[in-house]
């Protein structure tokens, strides 16, 4: 053995210097060897300090580490820090550990201080809690994407086809009775005959967002579906126009089901797909119930104000758009029926000036015109 | 205590990341401890330590499949670390993956 001690620089003099420690390991104290032992070990330390890779550790991980060492739990952590609740957050990292918390736990357990108080990452309550939320919402919109995909797709594969609405002519009779007289009939009127009046009027009763949207409200369907659970009478439908001439034009005769309402709603895109908003006015304008036996506003026009639609005064193309969502509680030729027709046709014209469609005095002067008809 | 032999670890924990977090914490412990005998080292790591012969503890990561050996010399305040694989004592450290 050299009395020299090489400086260690390389993983050689590294790996002979640790060798040469494992030989002295048992020196005699006060020896040659001894001496030489604690130089080599301040040396080789020193190399392995600076080529260590290691990184302070968390102080979460050392006191895990220290209760796996010593055997200590969960309750034996509550009885230093003083209360369960306050180990769980520490353990999850929930909160930091406090200067008085890391005092009792180096002095009952041990533990370094230093190590203790070294800086770590806490994860707060509101971000947990955001990321949660965050997690649930992706989950609860991919589920609602497949269900409303699938809903969708099921639904949609037998329905009329749209293609030929572009050229559909409503026909002028629609019902005879056994003798073949003609009980039911529509006047079809083409849209430049139809007064802006009455399309703002309809507009304002039945589908204020109409040239918005792709066939369908989600706004005005859900607004529907709770009055319909809140309130106790008068269900409300929530379709737009495109619903309603769907329904009319290719799903008439079918109940009003859910699957029925579904199937509105895939017709009623694919009808704004394939038609403009003017064609699909001329013929919902054209479709419409109008109570008794009367189809479409050219016919209601007539039998109730003996008028073509483009002669009605806003009073009366209000009154007309009334008439769809109930058609035979607010029809003119029964009597009893005028009052709340006439609320009705006031409640229309105030939504057109609200919409902007007519002026405030514009719909004041027509609310107290009298409902007149049937002349 | 002053260590050495630290180069067996920091390959274990590249090739054992989950090993990790225990071993810097057992080695950050070891670096801070002031042992001036065998009953300094059981109260401080006693679930896990075993006395080996004079002077020689095992530490046993059974979590890890490991074990650490420890030479400790009191009086310089050196301990010499050795990484041995659990089940066969040896040391080993190209069999503890």
């Amino acid at each position: 053995m050299s009395n020299f001690i090489k400086p260690i620089r390389t993983s050689a003099d590294h790996a002979a210097a640790l060798e040469e420690i494992d030989r002295l390991f048992g020196a005699a104290p006060g020896s040659p060897e001894m001496d030489r032992l604690e130089v080599l070990a301040v040396l080789v330390a020193e190399y392995e300090r600076a080529n260590h890779t290691g990184a302070v550790p968390d102080p979460v991980d050392v006191l895990n580490f220290a209760m796996t060492a010593q055997g200590r739990s969960q309750a034996d952590l509550a009885n230093v820090l003083g209360s369960r609740s306050r180990a769980t957050e520490v353990l999850k990292r929930q909160r930091k550990l406090s200067a008085s918390m890391i005092e009792k736990l180096s002095r009952a357990w041990n533990i370094p201080a230093a190590l203790l108080a070294a800086s770590y990452r806490v994860h707060s309550p509101l971000r947990r809690i955001v990321t949660k939320g965050a997690v649930a919402l992706a989950i609860i919109l991919a589920l609602g994407a497949g269900v409303v995909g699938t809903t969708f797709f099921v639904y949609g594969r037998d329905l009329p086809s749209t293609a030929n609405l572009a050229d559909y002519h409503s026909s002028a009779v629609i019902k005879m009775d056994d003798v073949g007289k003609v009980v039911a009939y529509r006047k079809p009127i083409a849209l430049n005959e139809i007064p802006p009046e009455i399309i703002k009027a309809f507009i304002a009763a039945e589908d204020q967002d109409f040239y918005n949207h792709a066939g369908y409200s989600l706004t005005a369907m859900a607004r529907a579906a709770s009055h319909n659970i809140l309130a106790s009478r008068g269900r409300q439908g929530g379709s737009t126009i495109t619903q309603q001439l769907a329904k009319n034009l290719l799903l008439s005769g079918q109940d009003r089901t859910m699957s029925r309402k579904i199937k509105e709603v895939i017709l009623a895109r694919r009808i704004e797909q394939s038609l403009p908003k003017e064609r699909i006015l001329e013929l919902y304008l054209n479709e419409i119930y109008f109570g008794g036996n009367l189809y479409g506003i050219g016919t209601a026009s007539f039998y109730y104000f003996g008028k073509e639609p483009r002669d009605l005064t806003v009073a009366e193309a209000a009154y007309l758009a009334a008439l769809p969502k109930a058609p035979n509680v607010y029809r003119l030729d029964v009597p009893e029926n005028r009052e709340r027709a006439k609320e009705r046709r006031d409640w229309v014209l105030a939504r057109m000036a609200a919409d902007g469609l007519i002026t405030a005095t514009a719909a004041h002067f027509a609310q107290a015109e009298p409902l007149g008809g049937l002349k | 205590m002053r260590i050495v032999g630290l180069k067996d670890i920091d390959a274990f924990c590249a090739r054992r990341r989950s090993a990790e977090p225990d071993l810097r914490a057992l080695l950050a412990m070891m670096l801070h401890a002031e042992w001036s005998n065998m009953s300094d080292v059981k109260r401080q790591f006693g679930e896990i330590a075993s006395v080996a012969a004079p002077g020689h503890v095992r530490l046993e990561l059974a979590q890890h499949g490991i074990a650490i050996d420890l030479n400790l010399n009191f009086r310089v305040g050196l301990v010499r670390l050795r990484l041995a694989d659990l089940k066969t004592g040896k040391e080993t450290l190209r069999r503890t993956r």
